[in-house]
């Protein structure tokens, strides 16, 4: 039955004289557990870059040109048995002040592969995961696999990174392939991540002195390909809460609950030179406690980014993309933050918009080399998140390029 | 193309050329119908997100010929081929 499937896929008539061979050895030793070099499997990636930013603190306080930009990945995958296969990956990251510097296990999990026919596959997940409910989201850290060097941060927001990148517990992904409807795909996540003191700095501030944990992180997402079409639609929903417990040995905040809801969808359209995806989307940030005990607050924030890829050859790639955020949909300009706070955070901490432009090229087939450009205004997605540091951030308007050289194996 | 178990339950291990290789670029657009450039998309993503395995990469039809009949379950392409012992052959004519 699945060779028909085979076939049938690829037996589509075309005009030009060409025989291709399909070959497919049948063997009673396919079932045999003994382990074969294709049971195991080592990947990895490297790459180093320079980053200046000019007028934020987004990856250092001195704007100086930066090394900061450094990507290391290794991992492997052994396959235990027919349905059922053990990965892990490592991670060294460091991008200054826009996470954690170190080492860190990326991913480490038994896959199930718990059901599957011609048309139909199920996968469980179990351990730690990724985040596949974005376009970008499950290889925002391989930098080969992403569309340039810094993600739009409206979606991608690096100050999120560590929470936002997987979780440790359970995920499904059901595929479905119909030959009048196209491919489906259906996402569903559930588990938590490790908070570190670094990332509470990196949300909350570095005067929060409590612990923050997170309680539940519910992801699900939906993606449809027509049949022998070149775009992809998606949809995806997150619920994330997280609790704060003030330090008893003083602390300038007390007990608090936030709670993070965020709707996106997305399409992708992958023709062969010109290549447009974009998200679109709406998040509620719930806050509750903290300041004091009776303060509750839940703005609405909205954001999206188109983006163009233009493969100039089969080696250049030209990329354009232009992305939009408000915290707060009754407060676009941030007029009312900075009165609510009586001056001290300035309005353009209540947006974020960023033009890029951008290239990558090709030196073989595993090395790349990717330079660009970002105009940004707004303050919106730099660190800290709950309390912003105007003083760091004194400009409506910053700039950054970068360069990375990329490999991979 | 989702497919990762043979009907019995056997694995199924993918073979094929690099994504520059004429004979993958053809197979990819004209039986697949697809950029060679989507098929690394997906292929990079299962590899290093931990969410599956992608084909092993091979660099002559003769190494992945090889590859195949000396490995279970094994499937891939080649534009001609004289030896059919072992294996078993799909001709496609365009």
């Amino acid at each position: 039955m699945s060779l028909k499937s085979k076939v049938k896929t690829i037996s589509i008539p075309n005009k030009k004289l060409f025989v291709v061979v399909l070959i497919a050895i049948f063997s009673l030793f396919t079932l045999s557990v003994k382990a074969t070099d294709e049971d195991f499997q080592f990947h990895g990636f490297v790459a180093q870059g320079i980053i200046d930013v000019d007028g934020s603190d987004f990856v250092n306080v001195d704007g100086s040109l930066s090394l900061q930009l450094t990507e290391l990945g290794i991992n492997g995958s052994y396959q235990l048995s027919s349905n059922f296969r053990l990965a892990t990956q490592f991670v060294y990251l460091n991008g200054g002040n826009r996470y954690k510097e170190g080492v860190r296990v990326d991913y480490a999990l038994l896959d199930w592969s718990a059901y599957e026919s011609p048309d139909w596959q199920a996968h469980i997940y179990l351990g730690r995961f990724k985040n596949n409910h974005w376009l970008y989201s499950s290889s925002r850290d391989v930098p080969f696999a992403r569309p340039s060097i810094i993600l739009p941060q409206s979606v991608y927001f690096d100050g999120f990174r560590d929470i936002a990148v997987g979780s440790d517990g359970t995920a499904i992904k059901i595929s479905h392939s119909n030959d009048d409807y196209g491919d489906f795909d259906f996402n569903f996540s559930y588990g938590t991540s490790q908070v570190s003191d670094k990332q509470t700095d990196i949300i909350l501030s570095q005067f929060a002195q409590g612990t923050v944990k997170q309680d539940s992180d519910i992801q699900g997402s939906l993606y449809w390909q027509p049949v022998f079409s070149s775009w992809r639609f998606g949809a995806s929903y997150l619920d994330s809460d997280f609790s704060y417990r003030a330090n008893d040995k003083g602390d300038l905040f007390v007990d608090g609950e936030f709670s993070f809801q965020f709707y996106t969808i997305s399409a992708l359209f992958e023709g062969e030179v010109w290549e447009f995806s974009g998200e679109v989307y709406q998040e509620k940030f719930t806050s509750k406690g903290f300041y004091h005990p009776l303060y509750s607050k839940a703005p609405l924030g909205q954001g999206m980014y188109v983006q163009s890829r233009f493969k100039a050859s089969d080696k250049l790639i030209l990329l354009a993309r232009y992305e939009s955020f408000y915290s707060d949909k009754k407060d676009k300009d941030g007029e009312q933050l900075e009165q609510n706070t009586g001056g001290l955070v300035p309005a353009y901490f209540g947006y974020h918009r960023d033009a890029t432009l951008g290239l990558s090229y090709d030196i073989s087939s595993n090395l790349r080399l990717r330079l660009e450009y970002h105009w940004f205004q707004g303050a919106g997605r730099l660190t800290p998140v709950v309390l912003p540091n105007p003083i760091a951030n004194a400009n409506e308007n910053w700039q950054l390029w970068a360069m990375q050289l990329m490999y991979w194996f | 193309m989702r497919q990762i178990q043979w009907s019995d339950g056997g694995r199924i291990t993918v073979f094929v050329l690099p994504r520059q290789h004429a004979i993958h670029l053809r197979f990819s657009k004209e039986h697949l119908q697809m950029f060679p450039y989507q098929l690394e998309r997906i292929w990079n993503k299962l590899t290093y997100s931990g969410l599956g395995v992608a084909p092993i990469i091979l660099n002559t039809p003769e190494e992945l010929l090889e590859a195949i009949k000396t490995t279970p379950g094994a499937i891939g392409y080649v534009e001609h081929i004289k030896d059919e012992e072992a294996v078993h052959v799909i001709k496609i004519k365009g």
